[in-house]
């Protein structure tokens, strides 16, 4: 894997992780 | 190294053996010398038993901190995230089929395993179990009470009759594939 590819991953993952934060914050104040 | 290796009598071994560095120490498993840097280095000091050359290949890899910087590097997010997604599958889970954390684990793991457990107990059920309970586990009328314990009565139930688990394991599947859905599209 590449360092742009690499980047590009991490970037994948770090939106999946702020999307089911904020998923997390809307069962919690469900 | 190897006593093995031809004829040695204890008298010349018991020289070789004190003219040896104290620093050296006879690794009696591998029946190999272990140099300093093998003992007291990373890979040798968590795992001793290995040849010597695997410990120096190991070593060798780490030493660039790639492989390292790559391990620490995915780790802590793919965990992260997999722990994000675990905290807000439970209180989803909790209200619409009264599943804690590990009930689900439970249920996800029968009914994935349903096939090859109804194989090995035999696949039958009795009155009042498979379709019969799986169907008062969706109207929410289980069989010794509210559907607050249906996790633990599927589980309960799982080897008596998988099919059940396995309906089970279908809608908890579908739910969480359609929820997904909603969160996407709204989100």
């Amino acid at each position: 894997m590449s360092d742009a590819e690499r980047r590009e991953f991490f970037e994948i993952l770090d939106r999946l992780t702020s999307l089911a934060r904020s998923i997390l914050e809307r069962e919690q104040n469900a | 190294m190897s006593l093995n290796s031809g004829k040695v009598d204890s008298a010349s071994l018991g020289r070789r053996l004190r003219r040896m560095p104290a620093s050296c120490k006879f690794d009696k498993v591998n029946s190999s010398w272990l140099t300093v840097q093998a003992r007291h280095g990373k890979s040798a000091s968590k795992s001793p038993r290995q040849p010597r050359a695997q410990a120096a290949s190991i070593e060798q890899s780490l030493r660039p901190g790639r492989a390292r910087s790559r391990a620490t590097s995915y780790l802590p997010r793919s965990s992260g995230l997999a722990n994000v997604l675990r905290r807000s599958s439970t209180p989803v889970y909790g209200r619409r089929f009264g599943l804690s954390q590990v009930e689900w684990r439970i249920v996800a793991l029968a009914g994935e395993h349903a096939p090859d457990l109804a194989q090995r107990t035999g696949g039958t059920h009795g009155p009042g179990q498979g379709p019969d309970l799986a169907r008062r586990e969706r109207a929410g009328r289980g069989a010794a009470g509210p559907a607050a314990n249906t996790g633990a009565r599927a589980a309960a139930s799982a080897s008596r009759s998988p099919s059940a688990v396995t309906q089970l394991y279908d809608e908890l599947m579908i739910f969480g594939a359609r929820a997904q859905l909603t969160s996407c599209s709204t989100a």
